[in-house]
């Protein structure tokens, strides 16, 4: 029992640190209880822990949420930031349902569990809409490979974070079909996992995120509510200390077993109109699912939590509230419905329990062995603190700019292309099951068999009767983002942008996933205000809706902070996956260009980083350029055969790529391109793409493309890659030889 | 020597391969069984002496085999 009204500044304090709740915090807890002329029960303040933490309430990061992202919507979107996740239209019947979240803290921990249940959740953050599961998503990012310095070496994350994913998402029958995989030293000790996942609904059977009907059942069905997890939410609010043993009462495996039926189950009675509110039970465990349900809704309700369904009997009641137990979800349902709902829990074997019912009142009320254990006011519990933290300009860090002169750039490629960030995601991704449900189009690697390269997004074909299909593309630029917050995050959402373009999609909509460090650093916070506010200016000016997001602060260990990494998971609409353009060129002698503007510097690329150099200069973005871009590769469609954007390795390694899926590579010499040999081959920044076109549709491409910069690099040729510029030779080489270097680069490491 | 080491989970871990063996003998009619627990068990052979093989298995449990959050791990020597 806390004595919150009669304690002092230090007491409060020390209460505080417990809770995970600063001093002012508490000090809005002893007011609000004196009012009640008592103290709290122990379960009212772990509620309010929970419902005031960073990850439940995003204290921090709200107001700007607020100011940037409000009307982001467009006429398709259906729900956007208000419930699970967002709802968006596909065809005249059907919407696709999707939605990133972070589950960096639990993964840093426990790799393979905390991997494993951040699809786990995700996938019932979908689900919870009504709609089916149909692909998953992961961005991951990791420690150097080769550092043993944290309490577990960053080899072993990378390989239990991969792990968990594969068993999580395989066993589930979803494919894991996109994503995205960086290393850096930066993120030692502090991996980051973002998962993702797309569903597909009927428009009409929607379900929303809260209730709003009175006398409605409220239901938990799924696993059991046990001691796992608990506090997971305040553990993600806080600095991460390895000796810490609190953080390891947090480890859940998850068990995709249970979940699977959970689908079904919930899917057959949504079907017929059984559902009338649904939620899943994540961070926060029953206590946010509810009280956010409720509250979302404008009801309130009376539980029992004797009827809560127990893995351990010996549960404290505060523990059953705020467990975060895995595969778990929450229904509201009228009471008529209630014998169907358990006919089809029974069919599939899913267990569950009547928790309590919706009244109309102001505050939730709790029962525990016929004793009242809460009853305080919903709107005081779910509302939470709001912060408007300092924020600073870090200060500049220029450098000079030292020239480095590659001798060899034979020798120099065949190491840089074998690097962790730019070398081939086999090793990753050939362990996810991306092709079971029979609807992955484009798989996330394209050409011949055993002469693979790596797509640029992924294509879907969500809606059996449709032709019609989604583009799933999902990543980051943090080299970028923390040289120039602003310009970096434009860099990351273009590299999406040309990602959906290059594989035949119109871009729809985007989601993101806000990774930081400690938003009380100033430094830091200013860093996420450029970010949202450079997202916010992108879909204004590309006209594109951001449909839901995510934040996660503290991404740190000790005193070393993450790079800052906004995650942007964006989706693309194809009218016929029947015509897909993909990335491997496709025959000789036709001829290749470069459309767009390639920047001149090496700011944030895998060359700087790989020759140590700081480079600092991102400039700002030519939007009608990129939309311009977007228009004519529509109107040049049968003109094209094979397109790649320019990112990670510069233009390099786009030839490469193409050149590496169908024994057909490439003559080029980048003598009409602006800047030096290593600019030229490789900077990562601008709207520049590289083309493969029919030769017999050379002229009229090039009429197409009159209003954007365009520059003709070379044809295609069997067999090699034969790079110059001018009078310098750069490389000259058999494809396989390239692709060998470029294919094994994480054996040793996965 | 042979060296045989034996992997669990701590106990407030849930282990889903059991729960999953359980509820399917459940359901399959085998009545009585109270509770599953599985393991990982490694034999390794190595051509070291007793002290530095275990010292190279312990290191090996520790750093590559278990995660010390959610495992533990037993090591037993084998006679031939």
């Amino acid at each position: 029992m806390y004595d919150i009204i009669n304690s002092d500044e230090r007491v409060l304090n020390s209460m505080g640190r417990d809770l995970g709740l600063t001093y002012d915090e508490m000090l809005m807890l002893k007011d609000y209880f004196k009012g009640m002329g008592r103290n709290p029960s122990d379960i009212e303040i772990q509620a309010i822990a929970q419902a005031w933490s960073e990850h439940s309430c995003y204290k921090s990061s709200k107001v700007y949420l607020k100011k940037y992202f409000l009307d982001l919507k467009s006429d398709y979107t259906i729900l956007t930031m208000e419930d699970d996740a967002a709802v968006v239209s596909f065809n005249d019947d059907y919407a696709y349902v999707v939605k990133m979240e972070s589950h960096n803290h639990p993964s840093a921990i426990e790799p393979y569990g905390g991997a494993a249940t951040g699809v786990g959740g995700i996938i019932r953050d979908v689900l919870c809409m009504g709609a089916q599961p149909v692909a998953l998503v992961d961005s991951l990012y990791f420690g150097n490979p080769d550092s043993n310095s944290g309490f577990l070496s960053e080899r072993f994350i990378l390989n239990n974070v991969v792990a968990g994913i594969r068993d999580y998402g395989n066993r589930m029958g979803i494919p894991t079909v996109s994503g995205s995989a960086e290393f850096d030293d930066r993120y030692n000790g502090m991996p980051l996992v973002n998962a993702g996942c797309i569903g597909i609904v009927r428009k009409d059977k929607v379900v929303r995120s809260r209730v709003t009907k009175l006398d409605d059942l409220l239901i938990v069905c799924g696993g059991r509510t046990g001691r796992d997890g608990i506090h997971g939410v305040n553990f993600a609010s806080k600095i991460l200390d390895e000796n810490d043993e609190n953080n390891r009462k947090a480890v859940q495996l998850g068990n995709p077993i249970i979940e699977e039926p959970l689908i079904h189950a919930v899917l057959e009675a949504n079907d017929l109109n059984l559902i009338d509110g649904m939620k899943d039970l994540g961070g926060g465990g029953l206590s946010s699912a509810v009280s956010e349900m409720l509250y979302a809704g404008n009801v309130s309700a009376v539980i029992d939590l004797n009827k809560v369904l127990l893995k351990d009997n010996k549960m404290d009641p505060w523990e059953i509230w705020v467990s975060e137990s895995q595969e778990r979800m929450f229904l509201a349902v009228d009471k008529s419905n209630l014998d169907k709902i358990e006919g089809i829990f029974k069919k599939w074997g899913i267990e569950y329990s009547v928790i309590g019912k919706t009244v109309k009142a102001d505050n939730l009320i709790i029962n525990y062995n016929n004793k009242r254990i809460m009853d305080m006011d919903l709107k005081f519990l779910v509302s939470g603190p709001l912060y408007s933290r300092n924020f600073k300009k870090p200060e500049a860090n220029m450098k000079k700019v030292e020239y480095k002169k590659i001798d060899n750039y034979k020798d120099f490629i065949l190491k840089f292309i074998g690097t962790p960030n730019l070398c081939s995601r086999f090793n990753i991704v050939r362990q996810y099951d991306f092709t079971v449900r029979g609807n992955t189009v484009l798989k996330p690697f394209t050409g011949n068999v055993n002469m693979e390269t790596h797509s640029d997004s992924t294509v879907i074909k969500p809606v059996e009767n449709s032709y019609a299909g989604l583009c799933i593309t999902s990543g980051s630029r943090p080299k970028m983002v923390d040289i120039d917050p602003y310009n970096g995050t434009i860099e990351t959402l273009i590299e999406a942008y040309k990602n959906i373009l290059c594989s035949d999609g119109d871009p729809h909509s985007i989601i993101d996933a806000l990774n930081f460090g400690n938003p009380e650093n100033p430094e830091t916070m200013y860093r996420f205000i450029e970010t949202v506010h450079a997202i916010s200016d992108f879909c204004k000016n590309m006209g594109l809706p951001l449909v839901s997001g995510n934040v996660s602060f503290y991404n740190e260990t000790g005193n070393n902070e993450i790079m800052p990494t906004p995650n942007i998971l964006m989706i693309g609409k194809i009218d016929d996956i029947r015509n897909i353009i993909t990335v491997e060129f496709k025959e000789e002698n036709n001829p290749v260009f470069i459309v767009g503007t390639l920047i001149n510097s090496l700011a944030g690329s895998e060359y700087a980083e790989y020759l140590n150099i700081n480079y600092y200069n991102i400039s700002n973005i030519n939007y009608n350029e990129l939309l311009n871009i977007k228009n004519h590769i529509k109107r040049s469609h049968n003109f094209i055969k094979a397109m790649h954007d320019v990112s990670s390795g510069g233009l390099l390694l786009t030839m490469l790529e193409m050149s590496f899926g169908n024994k057909i590579g490439i003559n080029a010499d980048l003598k009409n391109l602006d800047g030096d040999t290593d600019i030229k081959l490789f900077s990562e920044l601008g709207t520049s793409i590289v083309i493969e076109v029919d030769k017999k549709y050379e002229n009229e491409f090039i009429n197409n493309f009159q209003d954007v910069n365009i520059k003709k690099i070379g044809y295609t040729v069997k067999e090699n890659i034969i790079i110059k510029d001018n009078k310098t030779e750069i490389i000259n080489e058999k494809i396989i030889n390239l692709r060998n270097a470029w294919e094994h680069g994480l054996d040793k490491y996965i | 020597m042979k060296i045989r080491i034996e992997i669990r989970y701590l106990p407030n871990v849930e282990d889903p391969e059991a729960l999953s063996i359980k509820r399917n003998l459940d359901l399959t009619g085998y009545k009585g069984i109270e509770n599953v627990s599985s393991y990982r068990v490694y034999e390794f052979e190595t051509s070291l002496n007793r002290e530095d093989s275990l010292k190279m298995l312990n290191e090996i449990s520790e750093k590559i085999l278990t995660n010390p959050v959610i495992q533990e791990y037993k090591i037993q020597e084998i006679s031939d």
